[in-house]
């Protein structure tokens, strides 16, 4: 297992880097001044600008040599500080964002891992319950009401269901206001007694014993936890249920009720552990997608999170800012892939034992 | 572990390989580029290599090279636009055909000014007046066929998703076929890149190009179409540059504000004449703020809003904290490169200028860091008398060095893609657009700092030494003396822009920035916010910069040690939300004080206005609020809004809108003579 999992960490790095130079390669295809289109949004005011541009990221040079900045950087001569190079952690400028893409990435990252965080309980667990009380009560009512639940949900567009939530519960009745965190919120965080540790919002209010900070960052994250859950509860019941219902028609399940177990333990105890290997290839998936950064609730929302930076930058042709989402969101995906492959060992035996 | 080994040495492999085919474009490209340098006149038998003009020839399949060098066809493309359906269907009725390029309240605006037309007629007779051909008979009467017998087809192009440029080459596509049908314009929309590719290359034959003014004044709104940066797209031949040159020259070293006039409208009358572009329309202001809102200064020149006389009435939730809620974010926060609205808005209220506008005037400037100034008699050296008492935000007092030190150090990092080309033209003569130019008139140093660095020792103090003599500080006496290359008429509103912001020289050093002194100044030249992140304030102004969060927001605070009297708010927070629908939901949740409006959004905030305050030409100003009683769907621009008759109660909407001031962006459809 150890070994396994040392094997599939060492390939990230070379299949990043493999990644990075064959976009390198596809942009060498523009010329010096189509290239220079990226760094610009509208023809500039003056035109010396495109050479301006052309010269100062060195587009027009011969293309080792151009791969070669690209890889270390450039030296000032003045300063001696180093100017780019992605083996030095420098992914360029984010154009959209006005820092280094690292850096934005470092800011909005953990705004999107504490919505992960706290939209993993409603979402899949709820989902999961939702999807098990359905099949328990295959064709009633309850079943009856969640497939049809189900199909709304999956049918109604994010950019509507969140638009809808922002006119009610933020218009008109108050609530839950868009954003990251109120104003008297941003004052206290940004005050000197605040100290970060974790960089989460609300583990950081909470380890600074601000039970308000924590609770009005929570109140913010309701509408984009809502939303969220909303969308993929649909999903969850749908592959919970229908695994459920193979499960239980077992013989291993006959076999439990004719010991006299009681139907709780018949559940819970026997079928919905088993139940449970699909779902978990979907709670996977589902803890990627809100790593990646969901964008249209984001934006609809307007909580800033890699979701909303990476849209911003596709929007408006920021090509590096993208480059640099793409190899982030390809890390998250092959780590989290590897979590999801180790998580289906912990919980079916058969895949340890094999 | 092996096949993997082998996929990723496959993939660079191929990647490799990929680069390398596509390695012979840049070496192509280069020669195109260099090639418009060498070629003066437009001639056909040059081969151009366009592939917008179709067979490049007069064949009725496509456009000879010079197709626009032809006044008549010029003239009769102007007469070709309609600008009725323009602004109605595209621009719902909000804007004004623009008879001239200088807007209201500058010498050279003329209500009665010579412009064009819709009139197919008249475009018909134009076009029978060309000679294509060049046998010197006009092409309704030529025997041999000209372009009346023998049409055209020629491509306009817009940048995809640019709905505005699209229809304007529709409207002139559908005219044109009408005129004749053999007149054949098709509309096409290509990808960013290669849009900017061909418009550096002068393929682009024919395109419409915008532009928002720096200051309000003619000369900005000429010298671009002429001798500056689009009429170098436009290969304007050398003949005319020196036609519009010499008037350019002319009015902007007159300061007297009545001779000017004489000169713009000279101008005018010249730009119709020859037409080197057809001018199409100003858009007008359709802006929005809740009615507890006051003190609002609505100057179109201004870099966003200015809050230091704003205030809200108590009806509001928190009266102290202003809301302003818009999409974008600053790019640097360094007021020698600020180029854009946000950045610009943040750096007016952090910082402040010599002189500012009166009020919602753009063409009166009252004092501000400078008490008073005088001009000597041949307008070339302003002397200033700086303010006593004033404070930056770090505590230091504010001296004549520090006004000297923020000019010189603008000037000395100067880059093409920063505002400093308005205040080297002043500095150093018309034309000399950057500090490169100075060094060395070769031209081989713009925007690159290590070839500046590298440059003659000698002849880089030389160019410091002769900005810090244009620009002299006298501590003792309490003056700045700035000495112009030659008299210049809008020497005023250039200064009173975000670019001739004061900064502490004490503090600039402490931040890295130029410690003022001529051996060091190159290894400054050229601070792009990559690698030159200038994300601190130090101003004078009556509000500090609390923080800037980027892609959230930017918190402004009050400044209490303020000069004057202190601002009445004490917080402006500046929130991006990108999103309409969002940033509508906050204005109706009343989160928000002002909030920015796109103009196919305009429709949905209309329904919450309550008061409305049309704008006023003749006084130049708005009139006061009057309650809105209805919308009139079947109008469109101003007329749209019904104002209620006395007696009569509004539809009590929060909002209030401001409607109809001409803003300062005009649209113009450029020609190009020389299509390469």
């Amino acid at each position: 297992m150890l070994t396994y999992i040392i094997r599939r960490l060492l390939m990230v790095p070379l299949l990043l880097f493999g990644v990075t130079v064959l976009i390198f390669a596809m942009l060498q295809f523009l010329s010096p001044i189509e290239r220079s289109a990226l760094y610009v949004r509208d023809i500039p005011r003056n035109d010396k600008a495109v050479e301006g541009i052309i010269k100062r990221y060195k587009l027009d040079r011969p293309m080792h040599e151009q791969y070669w900045f690209w890889l270390v950087g450039t030296v000032d001569a003045s300063t001696g500080k180093r100017a780019g190079g992605i083996l030095f952690g420098d992914f360029g400028y984010s154009r959209t964002g006005a820092e280094p893409v690292a850096t934005l990435i470092r800011n909005r990252f953990p705004n999107t891992l504490d919505l992960t965080i706290w939209a993993v309980a409603p979402v899949i667990l709820v989902g999961i319950w939702l999807g098990v009380q359905a099949a328990v009560h295959q064709n009633s009512i309850i079943d009856q009401a969640a497939r049809i639940f189900s199909i709304v949900g999956t049918s109604f567009p994010t950019f509507v269901f969140g638009l809808l939530m922002l006119m009610f519960f933020y218009v008109k009745l108050g609530w839950f206001p868009p954003g990251r965190m109120s104003d008297a919120s941003s004052i206290i965080v940004r005050s000197e007694e605040f100290h970060t540790y974790t960089t989460l919002l609300t583990f950081d209010a909470l380890l600074n014993g601000r039970f308000d900070v924590f609770l009005d960052a929570l109140r913010h994250m309701a509408m984009p936890i809502l939303t969220l859950s909303y969308i993929s509860w649909a999903t969850f019941l749908r592959v919970t249920r229908s695994s459920m219902l193979e499960t239980l028609r077992m013989e291993y399940i006959t076999t439990a009720r004719a010991k006299g177990l009681s139907e709780h333990d018949v559940i819970f105890k026997h079928a919905q552990p088993n139940a449970m290997i699909p779902v978990v290839t979907l709670a996977g998936f589902s803890v990627i997608l809100l790593l990646g950064g969901v964008v249209i609730t984001e934006t609809v929302f307007n909580y800033p999170g890699i979701g909303q930076a990476a849209a911003i930058a596709a929007a408006q042709l920021d090509v590096i800012t993208v480059l640099g989402f793409a190899l982030f969101n390809g890390l998250i995906l092959i780590v989290s892939n590897l979590v999801v492959d180790v998580l289906y060992a912990v919980v079916d035996p058969r895949v340890r034992l094999s | 572990m092996r096949k993997m080994f082998a996929l990723l040495s496959l993939l660079v492999v191929f990647s490799m390989a990929l680069a390398a085919c596509g390695a012979p474009a840049p070496a192509a490209e280069a020669p195109a580029v260099e090639a418009p340098a060498a070629t003066e006149a437009p001639v056909e038998e040059m081969g151009p290599a366009s592939q917008y003009i179709g067979s490049g020839m007069l064949d009725g399949n496509g456009i000879p090279s010079d197709f626009f060098a032809d006044v008549h066809i010029r003239k009769a493309f102007s007469y070709a636009f309609d600008w009725d359906i323009f602004i109605a269907d595209v621009l719902q009725g909000e804007a004004v055909q623009a008879y001239q390029l200088p807007l209201a309240g500058m010498p050279g605006y003329d209500p009665e000014a010579p412009h064009y037309t819709f009139d197919l007629e008249k475009s018909a007779e134009e076009f029978k007046l060309a000679d294509l051909d060049h046998d010197g008979i006009p092409a309704g009467d030529d025997p041999d066929g000209d372009v009346w017998t023998t049409g055209f087809r020629i491509q306009m192009l817009y940048n995809q998703g640019n709905t505005t440029r699209q229809a304007i080459g529709e409207i002139l596509a559908a005219n044109l076929g009408t005129v004749n049908e053999l007149f054949s314009v098709e509309i096409l929309g290509l990808p960013w890149p290669a849009y900017l590719a061909g418009q550096r290359a002068g393929t682009i034959p024919i395109m419409s190009a915008g532009w928002q003014e720096d200051i309000h004044d003619p000369h900005n709104w000429y010298q671009p179409y002429t001798t500056g940066s689009y009429g170098g797209r436009q290969n304007m031949p050398a003949d005319m540059k020196a036609q519009f040159k010499e008037l350019l020259d002319k009015g902007v070293s007159e300061t007297d504000p009545a001779k000017r006039d004489v000169i713009y409208k000279e101008m005018n009358q010249l730009y119709y004449d020859l037409v080197p572009g057809a001018i199409l329309t100003a858009g007008i202001s359709h802006a929005y703020e809740q009615k507890w809102v006051e003190g609002r200064v609505y100057n179109p020149i201004m870099s966003g809003d200015y809050y230091y006389p704003m205030s809200k009435t108590a009806e509001a939730k928190d009266p102290t904290i202003f809301n302003n809620v818009t999409f974008g974010d600053a790019e640097t926060l360094d007021p020698a490169r600020v180029y854009d609205t946000f950045s610009g808005e943040i750096v007016q209220n952090v910082y402040e200028t010599l002189v500012f506008y009166d009020g919602g005037a753009t063409d009166k400037f009252v004092p501000m860091l400078a008490e008073s100034w005088t001009v000597s008699d041949d307008g070339t050296v302003w002397t200033f008398q700086i303010r006593k008492g004033v404070k930056f935000h770090s505590g230091s007092e504010m001296t004549p060095s520090d006004v000297a030190y923020s000019f010189q150090r603008g000037i000395l990092q100067g880059g093409t893609s920063s505002p400093q080309w308005l205040l080297a033209e002043p500095f150093f003569g018309a034309g000399m657009d950057d500090i490169a130019a100075v060094v060395d008139p070769e031209g081989s140093v713009y925007d690159d700092r290590a070839l500046m660095q590298a440059f003659d020792p000698a002849a880089l103090v030389a160019a410091c030494e002769k900005t810090k003599a244009a620009i002299v500080a006298d501590d003792a006496a309490g003056t700045v003396t700035m000495t112009l290359a030659g008299p210049w008429g809008p020497f005023l509103p250039t200064i009173a822009q975000t670019w001739g912001s004061v900064m502490e020289q004490k503090w600039a050093v402490e931040m890295g920035a130029w410690d003022g002194s001529c051996d060091t100044w190159q290894n400054f030249y050229v601070s792009e916010p990559d690698i030159n992140p200038f994300i601190v304030t130090n101003g004078t102004g009556a509000f500090k910069l609390d923080h800037w969060t980027k892609g959230e927001e930017v918190v402004l605070v009050r400044n209490e040690d303020y000069w004057r009297e202190p601002a009445k708010l004490e917080r402006i927070n500046i929130k991006e939300v990108d999103e309409w629908g969002t940033r509508f939901a906050m204005v109706q949740a009343g989160d928000v004080d002002i909030t920015d409006v796109n103009l196919e959004d305009t429709p949905q905030a209309d329904k919450l206005v309550g008061e409305v305050r049309f704008f006023n030409t003749e006084a130049n100003a708005y009139d006061p609020a009057v309650p809105l009683c209805s919308i009139d769907e079947t109008k469109i621009g101003v007329e749209k809004f019904i104002a209620c008759a006395a007696g009569e109660t509004g539809t009590g909407g929060p909002l209030r809108l401001l409607i109809g001031r001409p803003n300062i962006l005009q649209t113009v459809i450029i020609y190009n003579f020389a299509i390469k």
